[in-house]
């Protein structure tokens, strides 16, 4: 018996630490007294990208007397998020914002949320219609391949050769783009222009670069590479800041500021884009509190305006999903606004 | 005193108990403490359905590592059985019929396993790692990056049924993993089946020369893992009303977890189901006490081993020392009688 008395002293100081930590824990939570209480749930967390998300949410939040909690699993598994999505039905939360793992794994307990009345949004990512009110998504992706080649354009004053850099020759987002861009060539769009080649760099950074110096060499003529890819993007960036051709051959396409600074500041990038994933944050806080307070039901066809954000009404397409806007392009000007 | 001793010991709890016990306990105190809404009875009925999985492959697992082998390929062999039953099901089949070949599909894999290592005196950690992948990849080919949903109703949320109505009611997985539960405490403590198992995983050889037919109690151990894998694909395709290829990725470790924390010799030889029963209970107290109160998945992981460890680590050095100490005493009595001399 004493032995085990012996065992017990650690355990015990566990659970002193524990104790501890729960009192410091109910310390933060308990302070705010605030009208709604909204949980994100990220698809995992130390994501720049989804930091900028929250960010937003908390631009948001202040304004409209929110507070919002932010809990994410260790893994982006499919049903990571579910431990999550309970926690916050039994802590009887006004709303759910979440970036989905997966489009059906999480649908039986999100609906679950929904019969509690929570209201349930989906940003960044969605899942079956039925599965949540509305859903936020960045950007306009049918329009992005024709945006690809405008950009290319723009960059090189509509005129000469350039080449893709993609990511996988299977990825499906890419090569929607590619397929779109392909089409608005066909249709006469951008004529000043003539796309020689497509490469994929596998979403590798040292394979992006060996590609992106293999259309260097081959097309002596070439004045854009434009990579749809952050890693792509990133990688002919690093290639050409090295290269006497700096300057002479243009790199764009999308990237993260975060990323692509150095390469705007030494000279060897005008300009690229993305979206700005703050807007997506901003838009569900307010989207929240106009179906709480307003008592606005989504669907397809409806629109509100926010204030302070974007320039005019926010509307709902097919499936009640709102476009939070055309992509934002960066260049040596407004890039440092952009921290993600 | 050897009296008082002899009737204190009929209520003593047995020691490997003691870590999962404390830990259960303190989560509770924990999560009640730090939540107001730990302890509701609904949220009891909706959060067990997502631990019985890990509970009932945890259960399969101790007779597998009481056997001295382990098998890292359960949560591979439950995708492979979901994918069976996703594919039939989208080929028209009846749902029921699909449930029995995915069990079908499981007991097979874990025959298979049982098989290789038996046959071909191969390493049960070495094999079990290579069907780990092998499974799974066999069900990306299968699936793909598709997915199979639109279950019938009749046949998602299994996890959402309560057996006893009521407030708090008892729930479907909850029933189901206490009579699997009390399934096999008979078949390891009551049974000669469970008697062989310890037998074989304390001395592997000596079992086998006082008749023990050790391959055969191997390979049951691994069939049955395998069948338990298998119906634990029919339970989390009706948790999810979906199927994809990564379905139940990593649920291994936190079988496993289970098992070694409930006190079973991960070498073999040792263990109990009810260890096995109580250590599920602690660690889905550790974690629901965790999320409830906006704690990230890195830290309850993180917390999840440290208990992990100090349970493993404390009953050591607790033997080290009374090694040491016994060490010390025939020191002493040596060099008293080499001085008499």
């Amino acid at each position: 018996m004493v032995k085990n008395h012996k065992a017990l002293i650690p355990v015990l100081g566990l659970s002193l630490i524990l104790t501890g930590v729960s009192a410091s824990f109910v310390a933060t939570s308990a302070t705010a007294a605030t009208k709604y209480k909204v949980t994100y749930i990220p698809k995992n967390l130390g994501n720049p990208y989804f930091d900028a998300i929250v960010s937003g949410f908390n631009k948001a939040a202040k304004k409209l007397n929110m507070t919002v909690k932010v809990v994410a699993p260790a893994q982006a598994g499919a049903t990571d998020q579910i431990p999550f999505i309970e926690a916050a039905i039994q802590q009887r939360v006004d709303a759910i914002a979440i970036s989905p793992n997966d489009a059906n794994a999480l649908c039986p307990t999100l609906k679950r949320a929904m019969k509690a009345g929570i209201v349930v949004l989906t940003v960044n990512g969605d899942t079956a219609k039925k599965c949540r009110q509305a859903s936020i998504t960045p950007v306009d992706f049918s329009v992005l391949g024709q945006y690809l080649v405008d950009q290319t354009a723009s960059v090189i004053d509509g005129k000469g050769d350039w080449a893709f850099l993609s990511a996988t020759s299977t990825a499906p987002d890419q090569n929607s783009w590619l397929e779109g861009a392909k089409k608005y060539i066909d249709g006469g769009g951008q004529p000043g222009l003539t796309l020689v080649d497509t490469v994929y760099g596998d979403d590798a950074p040292e394979k992006s670069a060996t590609e992106a110096q293999a259309l260097l060499a081959k097309y002596p003529n070439l004045k854009a590479i434009n990579a749809p890819t952050t890693v792509g993007i990133a990688a002919a960036a690093q290639v050409l800041s090295t290269s006497p051709l700096k300057g002479k051959v243009q790199v764009t396409g999308l990237g993260t500021p975060n990323q692509m600074r150095q390469y705007v500041k030494d000279g060897t990038v005008k300009a690229f884009s993305l979206w700005d994933p703050g807007l997506e944050g901003e838009i569900a806080a307010n989207l929240i509190v106009a179906i709480k307070a307003k008592n606005m039901k989504p669907k397809k066809g409806l629109s509100f305006k926010i204030k302070g954000v974007g320039p005019g009404k926010w509307k709902m397409g097919k499936k009640a999903v709102i476009i939070a806007g055309p992509p934002q392009e960066f260049n040596a000007q407004n890039i440092d606004d952009f921290n993600f | 005193m050897g009296f008082v001793k002899i009737s204190s010991r009929k209520f003593k709890i047995p020691g490997y108990l003691i870590g999962p016990i404390l830990i259960l306990v303190i989560a509770m105190v924990y999560g009640t403490l730090g939540s107001e809404y730990f302890l509701q009875p609904s949220s009891i009925v909706f959060n067990t359905g997502r631990y019985i999985e890990i509970g009932l492959l945890a259960l399969a697992l101790t007779f597998v590592i009481i056997n001295g082998d382990i098998d890292l390929s359960v949560a591979s062999t439950l995708a492979a059985s979901a994918g069976v039953l996703a594919k039939l099901y989208s080929g028209g089949i009846p749902i029921f019929w699909c449930s029995i070949a995915a069990i079908l599909t499981g007991t097979l894999l874990g025959l298979f396993n049982g098989l290789v290592i038996i046959k071909f005196g191969l390493p049960s950690l070495v094999v079990t790692l290579a069907t780990l992948a092998l499974y799974r990849g066999l069900t990306q080919v299968m699936l793909g990056d598709g997915v199979v949903a639109n279950y019938p109703d009749n046949f998602v949320g299994f996890d959402q049924r309560l057996v006893i109505g009521g407030n708090p009611g008892l729930p479907a997985p909850l029933a189901l993993f206490f009579v699997a539960a009390f399934i096999f405490y008979y078949v390891l403590h009551r049974s000669n089946y469970g008697l062989k198992n310890l037998m074989t995983g304390s001395n592997n050889s000596a079992s086998n020369f006082s008749g023990i037919n050790v391959n055969r109690v191997r390979l049951i151990a691994f069939a049955v893992s395998g069948m338990v894998s298998g119906i634990c694909a029919v339970l989390i395709t009706s948790r999810l009303g979906s199927t994809i290829s990564n379905v139940g990725l990593g649920l291994e470790l936190l079988a496993i977890t289970v098992v070694v924390l409930g006190g079973t010799d991960i070498f073999g030889g040792r263990g109990s189901i009810s260890g096995t029963v109580i250590s599920l209970f602690a660690i889905m107290a550790v974690r629901e006490s965790l999320v409830i109160q906006d704690v990230n998945g890195q830290v309850q992981d993180a917390v999840i081993g440290l208990l992990l460890i100090l349970t493993v680590l404390v009953p050591r050095i607790r033997s080290y020392r009374v090694e040491k100490k016994n060490r010390q005493k025939r020191f002493n009595e040596a060099r008293a009688m080499s001085a008499s001399h």
